[in-house]
């Protein structure tokens, strides 16, 4: 099973990522997206968001530079946009004429850079790379979940209930007891939650389960209490 | 018979008498009529007619000699006659009449050309004829030899004729310095727009630099290639170059403008002076997502103007414009810029700039283009005021309306061959 995982995931690897320019100024998109061929890296440019957007494919690999200042829809709410359609594409700024609470704004929705031009081009490409991994990164955590998902759906519905309890770090008796059956019953269960899951592990199990981000339970007996709503353990990336 | 002869005698001599007696009233009603006959004809005289006695004292003249010698008749009769007399002349004047009397017969008469000096000093060469008489009284009669009234009038008006150019000189050259005034005014107020333009500005000039920047560093990266690699070299360069020339020509067109060399007029293209003051402003329409528009006539003519200075008149309404639709107090959300270029009549030019924005408030209608007047929280209120002075010294008049759908027109007209109307 896990053989299988890593090669879906090395397929959707093997697209060459593409750096998607958006800057109204002919001369400075051009000339950006020579430079960024020239770091041979695969460059594609657009006058306006609403071209980029006619021919943008969310599952195509890659990062963003975009001019935070465009006619009609502006960089930043290419962004926002983008956020609310759950494209998790990273976005590189660049800007003119900027100033530090457009800064700020752009990198708190999550921006990997913001670059005042003109630029250096070496800090360019140190961004591009960062937004190529971070891009890479994220596609990857999207696949593993997207698989981890698939596996998930195999289970019935008492196979997840018992699933909920394990993570809880509850017994098999104790579950046996809980869901008022027996604990040969709770034993085949979990048998088969193994194997639908492909681990051989009860850590296995609930890694499965918390990387799916769906699963939030939390074991009953911890030093201190988590802290409430902490992203970072609930869905662990 | 002698005796009744005595008192017929008597009659007789008292009836011859009281006929001479009638024939005397007759003659004395019949010279008395002559006497103002005479007087009528003496006044009326062209000539100058006078009696002076034997001291040379004036003891009758005519209106013609009084008006010749500028006085009141009565301020004539008594004076010397050669009060009247130049200086120069009264030798010939006294030798004249000396030989006049040394020949003392009457009815002699003489002629001399003497010179006359009038109450205002204006000297007139006469012709005189002096006939003396019986009494020893001389009549003179006065006639203008050749009007030397001219030449001194011609003095006197060339005189007053430089009085005038003086004057006409020292209003031409206040105009002129009002005229410096302005355009110095004018080019603070350029000076001053750049200023507040400047971050707009140097965003315009980093553009091609950003553009340069990142084709030089393409090409070094490409150097360090394959031979395909390299080979792209060239063309990257020449892109290169293009920027830097467009930089170049931003640079240049931003020193003309403030530049603070004289007004002068030249055949301009009005299309091009609109597409200048657009390019300064694109950063501006940009961040404020103002979506312009530009109509021109197919066949607009070349005026004769200052490009600089119309230019200034076009950026100033672009401005406003623009301030109006992206103040955030007046909520615009269509920001549409409209500017017209089109010819009304056959020796005008016009230039319309409409907005979406919330239009001119009735009470601020008047108050517009006076100087000072603004409705910017920061505005000197100078904008207008000097733009209107700009299109009136082109022959043109700036105008402004509420739209009918909302926001301002501003507009104005410039004469073609760029002559502003003298007569106000």
């Amino acid at each position: 099973m896990t053989t299988q995982l890593t090669s879906t995931l090395a397929t959707n690897l093997a697209v060459t990522p593409t750096v998607f320019i958006v800057d109204d100024d002919d001369a400075v998109r051009h000339s950006l997206q020579t430079l960024v061929e020239s770091m041979n890296i695969r460059a594609c440019a657009f006058a306006d968001v609403q071209s980029f957007l006619d021919t943008y494919d969310p599952k195509q690999p890659g990062c963003l530079v975009l001019d935070v200042r465009l006619p009609q829809l502006s960089g930043l709410e290419l962004q926002e946009y983008l956020q609310r359609q759950g494209i998790k594409t990273p976005v590189i700024f660049v800007s003119g004429h900027s100033t530090v609470s457009m800064a700020v704004r752009t990198l708190r929705a999550g921006a990997i850079d913001f670059l005042e031009k003109p630029f250096d081009d070496q800090a360019l490409l140190d961004s591009i790379q960062r937004a190529l991994e971070s891009d890479r990164q994220i596609r990857l955590d999207e696949q593993w979940r997207q698989n981890v998902l698939q596996y998930l759906g195999q289970l019935s519905r008492r196979e997840e209930e018992v699933l909920r309890l394990l993570i809880q770090g509850k017994a098999n008796k104790t579950i046996a007891h809980e869901m008022s059956l027996s604990t040969k019953t709770i034993e085949t269960h979990r048998a088969h939650i193994m194997r639908k899951l492909g681990v051989n592990s009860l850590a296995g199990l609930v890694w499965m389960a918390l990387t799916s981000g769906e699963y939030h339970e939390v074991p009953e007996h911890l030093p201190f209490p988590l802290p409430e709503q902490n992203p970072a353990l609930l869905s662990l990336r | 018979m002698q005796s009744s002869d005595v008192p017929f005698v008597l009659r007789e001599k008292f009836r011859t008498l009281q006929k001479q007696n009638a024939t005397l009233r007759q003659t004395l009603r019949l010279s008395s009529g002559l006497r103002q006959r005479f007087e009528t004809l003496f006044d009326a005289s062209p000539l100058g007619l006078f009696t002076h006695d034997t001291n040379e004292q004036i003891v009758e003249a005519n209106l013609t000699l009084a008006n010749l010698l500028q006085v009141k008749r009565s301020q004539l009769i008594g004076q010397h006659i050669g009060k009247y007399i130049a200086q120069e002349d009264h030798a010939r004047f006294i030798r004249h009449l000396t030989w006049l009397r040394d020949n003392n017969k009457n009815g002699a008469s003489a002629h001399c050309t003497i010179l006359l000096i009038t109450s205002q000093q204006m000297q007139i060469k006469v012709q005189m004829k002096s006939t003396i008489q019986t009494t020893g009284m001389i009549h003179g009669r006065i006639s203008l030899q050749e009007d030397t009234r001219y030449p001194q009038c011609l003095a006197e008006l060339a005189k007053s004729h430089a009085k005038l150019r003086k004057e006409i000189n020292g209003r031409e050259l206040l105009e002129e310095q009002s005229r410096q005034h302005q355009e110095k005014l004018a080019h603070v107020a350029r000076l001053n727009t750049m200023g507040e333009m400047a971050a707009g500005l140097a965003h315009e000039i980093n553009q091609p630099l950003t553009a340069i920047s990142s084709y030089v560093r393409s090409c070094l990266r490409l150097l360090e290639g394959d031979e395909k690699k390299r080979a792209q070299v060239p063309g990257i360069l020449e892109q290169a170059c293009n920027q830097a020339q467009r930089a170049a020509n931003i640079i240049r067109h931003l020193r003309d403008f403030v530049s603070k060399s004289a007004s002068h007029r030249e055949t301009t293209e009005l299309g091009n002076v609109v597409q200048l003051a657009v390019s300064m402003m694109r950063t501006e329409f940009h961040t404020h997502n103002i979506i312009l528009n530009i109509e021109t006539l197919a066949n607009m003519p070349l005026i004769t103007a200052d490009a600089i200075q119309i230019e200034q008149v076009v950026l100033n309404l672009l401005r406003n414009a623009s301030e109006a639709m992206s103040d955030p107090q007046n909520h615009c959300d269509t920001r549409h810029l409209n500017i017209v270029l089109d010819q009304p009549t056959t020796t005008h030019v016009r230039i319309s700039v409409s907005d979406t924005g919330p239009g001119i408030p009735l009470d601020d209608m008047k108050k517009i283009p006076t100087p000072f007047f603004s409705t910017k929280a920061n505005g000197m209120g100078l904008g207008l005021a000097i733009s209107r002075t700009i299109v009136e010294d082109h022959g043109g008049k700036l105008t402004h309306k509420t739209n009918r759908e909302g926001g301002a027109t501003f507009m104005f007209t410039l004469a073609i061959d760029g002559k502003a109307i003298t007569h106000h």
